[in-house]
């Protein structure tokens, strides 16, 4: 199975104007931290550990 | 089926869900197309290196709770754990950084040993309650599931396997994992945590369908 393609690039903003002059566009968006393109399987509270805690 | 299992050497409730799935696995008419593999994950990679610090005591540090009460929260997993057949010993236990621990199974597993290699380190790590920062005891785990003891001490005198470790913890992450257990069965379907055995088949029964399709 292939694996989805996880790049994504958001369109570039502009913050708006400040006395009279169009600010500069800001940096586009970080890409969502996690894509998975995984079917999730089973209860979503399942015990786990994360951090270092696992209790 | 390719089934991938993010695990640490140190999370009780990964020696849990291996137990669990095993037992799913075990009852799936299509065990024989099912190939596992083993992948790193660090619960706390920033644990110094080459030491060891008692369970309660590591445990009582990080969440700033008394020893006690750290003591009656591990309790709980050892009576789970104990429902699967797997004796935890916390009170023995040692906290270690699990990054050579890794390194060795990365090993084992070039060598069609990765799941021996990582029940054997869990085994240590959990029951046996080995102090598995001292290279010693890792030697001694690598050469108890075959391991030749020359090639396990010449890996942790060097950096191999390094870059395969983080390899798998970087894919831990783009996939979306922030715990382990973490099952993924053809980078299709995810399971998180030590789920019920029913789960498991499940997910074994639509990964082998999705397969199928």
């Amino acid at each position: 199975m292939d694996e989805q393609d996880t790049e994504r690039t958001a369109p570039r903003q502009a913050t708006g104007t400040t006395d009279g002059h169009e600010a500069a566009p800001v940096a586009p968006a970080a890409p969502p931290a996690t894509v998975t393109g995984l079917v999730a399987v089973g209860t979503e509270d399942a015990p786990a550990c994360s951090d270092g805690v696992c209790w | 089926m390719q089934v991938e299992i993010w695990s640490d050497i140190v999370c009780p409730w990964c020696y849990i869900g291996k137990r669990r799935f095993e037992k799913a696995l075990a009852e799936f008419a299509h065990a024989d197309e099912v190939e596992v593999t083993w992948r790193s994950f660090q619960l706390d990679p920033g644990f110094a290196k080459g030491e060891g610090v008692p369970v309660y005591d590591a445990l009582s540090k990080k969440m700033g709770a008394p020893r006690e009460q750290v003591r009656a929260m591990t309790e709980q997993v050892k009576q789970v754990a104990a429902e699967e057949g797997l004796e935890y010993d916390f009170a023995s236990g040692v906290m270690v950084n699990t990054f050579d621990a890794h390194r060795l199974v990365h090993l084992a597993q070039s060598k069609g040993l990765g799941d021996a290699a990582h029940e054997a380190f869990m085994d240590a790590q959990l029951v046996r309650a080995e102090d598995l920062s001292d290279p010693e005891a890792l030697v001694k785990v690598a050469v108890e599931i075959g391991l030749a003891e020359a090639e396990a001490r010449e890996v942790l005198a060097g950096d191999a396997f390094t870059a395969e470790v983080n390899a798998d913890i970087d894919t831990a992450r783009q996939l979306g994992a922030t715990g382990v257990p973490f099952f993924v069965m053809d980078r299709a379907f995810g399971v998180s945590g030590a789920q019920p055995v029913e789960v498991f088949t499940s997910a074994l029964e639509k990964a082998h369908q999705a397969a199928r399709a």
